[in-house]
């Protein structure tokens, strides 16, 4: 059996109220679209969250600001990672 | 500010609609009116559920009952996104997005299936216990905001299980017929997905005379109560209640006597309306000749729509904080732009004042890190705010600068204190004409400038800062409840919060002398300018330009057509003599007395 592919990364949170309901069914959305599992946590420790669960990601209570560490595995783990930071740094396309 | 100035008193009476106790509260009156109906409960709460053991091949079905009742809830709310991005548009809509998102949690989802089949237990039981522990763990967080995401959580939990047990969910709507609507509080997506035809009246737990409820209610004309502290413990769905927007009375399952005291009241309510709107279209002009110009104070946009058709006045005070509180994001100069235009075409041939937002205080941005303040009326607010935050002050001073190449725009400095933030608000004001030009966009360069006179500092100072603007408004509301130091919120000392006080007066008369020596004008836009009884006062003293909520033009215009400016300028000189506010207000109460006598609360 082929070993799956994990990569992670940390990112920053710009987000102005943090992970509230609409950013975080944004990202929630964004997760899914990707085969891969893909689990977040706040980078300075805290428990992981499935990044798939908009219910899971507004239990993290991460600021605007904070670090997250983004793991991923699966067939498309890059591809995921890329989409995920960006909506993370880029604010969920909010201004 | 404080709202649990409420109190309550049981009765044992009995009605013969319900076996229940009439219940009296007492909250804030916050737009005016008197309704009779039946209460429409809008709430969040987790109500309780029964719980009950399945038996193995019961397990099943009672998760496709479960997924049912998902895929139900999942469709009703894709309903309503639809509704509200109808009304407010595709942003405002996109909360419901993240509700449809929770529907569809796969985590929930699987977490409540195999709570069903290992505690073989019902589908209501377990979706609740799961849905808790995460309610339960942000409940713990101690930041608000964070505690925020529980009123979306509560929300679309409470619509699955309603559905799970087969309750009609009453989409607000789709209401058959108008009802009171009794809620904890309400955000913007509520009020938003709500026909207002179909709403009588709303009364909520919490809230201040400047929560949403409170705005949408009075720019909507719909009566309505907040703070009231115990409402959602004694009323439920379908109890008859009556209440008074306007003195903040709500009696739950009221007696005979209550209704027919009411019934009484409503009627002299609405021939009294009939009255004054008989005279809405005739021109604000004393007996002797002085035109009064009125306008109307706003809150939100839409307000403009009726302000023009029944009134024709314009707009002597657009609040901005609207676009600010209440949102998730700052609002871009843009969405300003845009909301300032309308209003600026919409209210044409009239001109519009826009003040730039009054933050601080009571009202709060929920995106700003605001620090604790032990005194948050003697903080950071208004102008301070905006001084504070440059990029947020030059973005609305943009958009208030682009809006005025379609009409005719003033703008307006809330709080201001002293000759340096005057200066610093002109060169604000500079600055960004300068930087519009350089991009290449319209805007009036000779635009107005004026400031509120709402500080004692400043009502003291007008001789000095009158050099530096074009107009004067006086805020009543502040200048009242600054220099006496009285919060008018807080029942053991609201009857320091006196208008007709000889210290307003002396302020008033100071700011208006000193205006007219500079050959620069003065309006009114505080609450006292709302009261027919002050009126005499403020012409008195030589203002002829008032602003209000558009409900008090009828009166104050039925009282202006019925007096003459020197006699209320011969008043204001025995008012001068006068000790006490209760003397002053006897004079007033006398000058309309002789004039307009149904214009006096009976």
């Amino acid at each position: 059996m082929e070993e799956e592919k994990t990569a992670s990364r940390t990112c920053r949170l710009n987000n102005k109220l943090g992970l509230h309901a609409r950013p975080a069914s944004v990202l929630a959305r964004k997760a899914n679209e990707f085969e891969a599992e893909i689990r977040i946590a706040l980078a300075d420790g805290g428990e992981e969250v499935n990044a798939k669960s908009i219910m899971e990601i507004m239990m993290l209570a991460a600021e605007c600001g904070a670090e997250l560490h983004v793991t991923a595995k699966g067939e498309d783990a890059e591809e995921a990672l890329d989409a995920i930071e960006q909506h993370l740094t880029n604010n969920f396309g909010e201004e | 500010m404080p709202s649990n100035n409420t109190s309550q008193t049981t009765s044992e009476k009995n009605e013969s609609n319900s076996d229940q106790p009439t219940v009296r509260l007492r909250g804030i009156g916050v737009s005016a009116g008197i309704v009779m109906g039946r209460v429409l409960y809008f709430g969040q709460e987790l109500e309780s559920v029964p719980e009950r053991e399945l038996s193995q091949d019961e397990v099943e079905s009672e998760v496709s009952r479960f997924q049912e009742a998902l895929n139900l809830s999942y469709a009703q709310l894709e309903e309503i996104k639809e509704h509200v991005a109808e009304v407010l548009g595709e942003k405002d809509a996109s909360i419901f997005d993240a509700h449809m998102m929770l529907v569809a949690d796969q985590v929930i989802h699987d977490e409540v299936v195999s709570g069903i089949r290992e505690q073989r237990r019902n589908a209501e039981f377990v979706y609740k216990d799961v849905v808790s522990r995460y309610t339960e763990a942000l409940q713990d967080m101690k930041d608000s905001y964070v505690r925020d995401r529980l009123t979306d959580i509560r929300d679309v939990a409470s619509r699955v299980i309603r559905n799970l047990q087969g309750d009609e969910v009453q989409e607000i709507h789709q209401l058959s017929s108008p009802r009171v609507v009794v809620a904890h509080d309400l955000s913007p997506s509520d009020t938003a997905s709500m026909e207002h035809e179909q709403v009588l009246g709303f009364i909520t737990a919490i809230g201040s005379r400047t929560s949403h409820t409170a705005l949408v209610a009075r720019s909507s004309g719909i009566p309505a109560v907040v703070g009231a502290k115990d409402i959602l413990k004694y009323a439920v769905n379908g109890d008859f209640i009556i209440f008074d927007g306007n003195r903040g009375d709500v009696i739950i399952r009221p007696s005979e006597e209550d209704v027919s005291y009411y019934e009484k009241r409503m009627e002299e309510q609405d021939h009294w309306f009939r009255n004054i709107e008989k005279e809405v279209a005739l021109p604000p002009i004393t007996l002797d000749g002085f035109r009064v110009q009125l306008s109307a104070n706003i809150e939100l946009p839409e307000e403009v729509e009726n302000i023009k058709k029944s009134y024709g006045v314009g707009i002597g005070l657009f609040r901005t904080e609207y676009l600010f509180v209440n949102q998730s994001e700052l609002p871009t100069e843009q969405e300003q732009f845009e909301a300032y235009r309308q209003v600026t075409q919409e209210i044409l041939p009239q001109s519009v004042i826009i003040r730039t937002v009054d933050i601080g205080g009571d009202k709060f941005l929920s995106h700003i890190q605001t620090p604790n303040e032990l005194n948050p009326f003697l903080g950071v607010r208004a102008v301070r705010f905006s001084l504070a935050k440059p990029d947020i002050f030059m973005t609305q001073l943009r958009a208030i600068l682009r809006a005025s190449a379609y009409g005719k725009v003033r703008v307006m400095f809330p709080m201001i204190g002293t000759v340096e933030e005057t200066k610093s608000v002109v060169a604000y004001v500079k600055e960004a004409q300068n930087q519009l030009r350089d991009e290449g966009y319209d805007f009036n360069r000779y635009l107005d400038i004026g400031i509120m006179v709402e500080l004692p500092a400043s009502a003291m100072l007008a001789d000095q800062l009158a050099p530096h603007v074009d107009f004067f408004s006086i805020g009543t509301n502040d200048l009242i409840q600054y220099t006496l130091a009285a919060d008018r919120a807080n029942p053991e000392i609201a009857y320091l919060y006196q208008p007709s006080h000889p210290s307003i007066i002396r302020l008033m008369h100071n700011v208006v002398r000193a205006a007219y020596d500079h050959g620069k004008w003065v309006s009114v836009c505080g609450e006292m300018a709302a009261d027919p009884v002050l009126i005499p006062l403020i012409m008195g003293m030589g203002i002829h330009e008032l602003s209000m909520s558009s409900v008090a033009l009828g009166p104050v215009k039925r009282l202006i057509r019925r007096m003459r400016m020197y006699e209320a300028e011969e008043m204001l000189q025995s008012v001068f003599a006068c000790e006490t506010s209760d003397e002053v207000y006897q004079l007033c109460e006398q000058f309309v007395q002789e004039r307009a006598p149904e214009l006096l609360p009976g």
